[in-house]
């Protein structure tokens, strides 16, 4: 374990250059750039505000910062889970010409994921400032622990999603369906409000999603820190996950080049 | 000063026939389900068979055989990147595989980021890469097409900018997949004189070919491969006229 983890230190110069790369070509060709990243949730906001809101009866103002908090975190998750498949995939030429830890293709898309939602917040912020500052600060504070939390939840996913996804080459597509599901019963944009049966709050109370989401809720609309709960369902989440992936890779490693 | 050796003892490599048996999810719940038809299954396909091989500092060694024999597969076990099933397989030494080279290439970016790219893929600092980023290019003739991305260069840029990046970061093991020659007649003759630098420079070669002149001129020792297994190890010369023999080319030069 700790060789592996200083290979992968000693492979840092060439991970982190893949992400800063995949970064730069994913907007080279558009002329907006990297503005894409925000506003892409930006527009879906608006689409999901001016319809949902007007069908619910809750005042834009409250609904936009809400569900633009929902989309940024949701899209990090999705990221992971579905970007994350491809990443050893696509990464064949490299598998296969040198010995480099396999986890560094996922840690690859794990970074390019958290910095589009670093980019996508600012997005966030820009529409507190001008619609109702007071939780700014806190929530520009508190940042880093949010970047920090995503980061180590959407490692050990990718590192699952992408060794999976090499052995069975549908199960992007199976993913697919239970991310779906998954979006509909995380309150990304329902708000807990909407849910009437007791069963469904509890699903709600449950699902890790909403704590994850509360991360970026708690400070940016509360104007409190996420509490203990939260922090407790996210790194019980990351411990999970983490164990999971390193039981995975474990397993695999050694076998997974003749996947290709 | 550690010497560079290659210890390969009782190496055993299998292809599994897994990955090929159950390609997808559905196939897998099937299957074990007891559903569906039973696909027909292919086989383990064994590359190496307890290959045994002791590889010392100063050796230059080709190996030959005919087409899946298990050469290729033979060096990309030493350069780590086929896991073995029984066996080990021991280096001391920087191992610099040089395989396909133009795989891994970015074609969306430009050649100047295609040589950092490669360069971080082979282990270089980003520092290192800078300074020799002339030299490469240089070497590459590419001029100024060196900021235009790789997707708009021609195929024999293309090689000649693969050649270049590959042969400047040097190692003290050298694995290659045949000789690699790149280009039209004038770079040929560069390359060829750069690969020879790279062979005097390099403490230990492995080199596989099908070119038994080449294997003459370069190696000293010379391994024969037949169904994974080693047939016949020895000075080159001598191994490479067994093979012609064996494969029914005649004798001769």
């Amino acid at each position: 374990m700790k060789n592996y983890l200083r290979e992968i230190w000693a492979t840092r110069y060439f991970w982190s250059h893949l992400a800063r790369a995949e970064l730069k070509y994913k907007f080279r060709r558009s002329r907006l750039g990297l503005l894409w990243t925000m506003i892409n949730p930006l527009i879906l906001m608006l689409m999901i505000t001016i319809i949902f809101g007007n069908l619910f009866g809750i005042p834009m103002q409250d609904f936009a910062p809400y569900v633009f908090s929902g989309l940024i975190v949701w899209e990090f998750v999705l990221g992971s889970a579905l970007g994350g498949c491809n990443s050893l995939l696509m990464s064949e030429a490299y598998i296969k010409q040198f010995r480099h830890p396999l986890v560094i293709y996922p840690l690859k898309t794990t970074l390019v994921q958290v910095a589009t939602f670093l980019i996508a917040i600012q997005a966030m912020f820009l529409w507190l400032l001008v619609t109702d500052p007071t939780n700014l600060w806190l929530g520009i504070i508190t940042l880093p622990i949010t970047a920090f939390c995503l980061f180590l939840l959407g490692w050990p996913i990718a590192i699952l999603t992408s060794s999976i996804n090499l052995k069975y080459r549908d199960f992007a597509q199976v993913l697919g369906l239970v991310m779906q599901l998954l979006w509909y019963i995380s309150p990304v944009f329902f708000q807990p409000e909407m849910f009437k049966s007791k069963e469904l709050v509890a699903l709600l109370e449950y699902n890790p999603i909403t704590h994850i989401l509360n991360l970026v809720r708690a400070p940016l609309l509360n104007g409190s820190f996420p509490s203990a709960v939260d922090f407790g369902y996210v790194f019980g989440l990351i411990a999970v996950l983490s164990l999971l992936a390193i039981w995975r890779m474990n397993r695999v490693e050694k076998t997974l080049v003749y996947y290709f | 000063m550690t010497h560079c050796y290659i210890h390969i003892k009782d190496a055993t490599l299998l292809y599994p026939s897994s990955p090929y048996n159950a390609l997808t999810l559905k196939e897998e719940v099937f299957k074990r389900l007891s559903l569906g038809k039973p696909s027909r299954l292919v086989y383990d396909i064994q590359a190496l068979k307890q290959v045994n091989l002791e590889i010392k500092e100063g050796e230059r060694v080709g190996i030959i055989g005919r087409n899946g024999a298990g050469k290729s597969t033979l060096l990309k076990a030493i350069a780590g990147v086929y896991p073995l099933q029984t066996g080990a397989i021991e280096t001391q030494g920087k191992i610099r595989a040089m395989f396909d080279l133009s795989l891994g290439f970015e074609f969306e970016a430009t050649g100047r980021e295609n040589i950092m790219y490669r360069g971080l893929l082979l282990g270089e600092s980003p520092k290192n890469i800078r300074e020799k980023e002339q030299q490469i290019i240089e070497f590459a003739e590419l001029g100024d097409f060196i900021d235009f991305p790789i997707k708009t260069y021609s195929a024999g840029m293309l090689v000649r900018l693969a050649f270049a990046i590959s042969t400047t970061v040097s190692g003290e093991i050298l694995l290659l997949d045949e000789i690699l020659g790149a280009g039209d007649a004038a770079f040929q003759a560069k390359a060829r004189k750069r690969m020879e630098e790279m062979i005097s420079q390099a403490k230990i070669i492995v080199l596989v070919s099908h070119d038994m002149s080449s294997i003459r001129r370069i190696c000293t020792r010379a391994i024969y491969l037949q169904n994974g297994q080693v047939i016949a190890d020895g000075p080159a010369d001598e191994v490479a006229q067994k093979y012609l023999v064996s494969v029914g080319a005649g004798g001769g030069n």
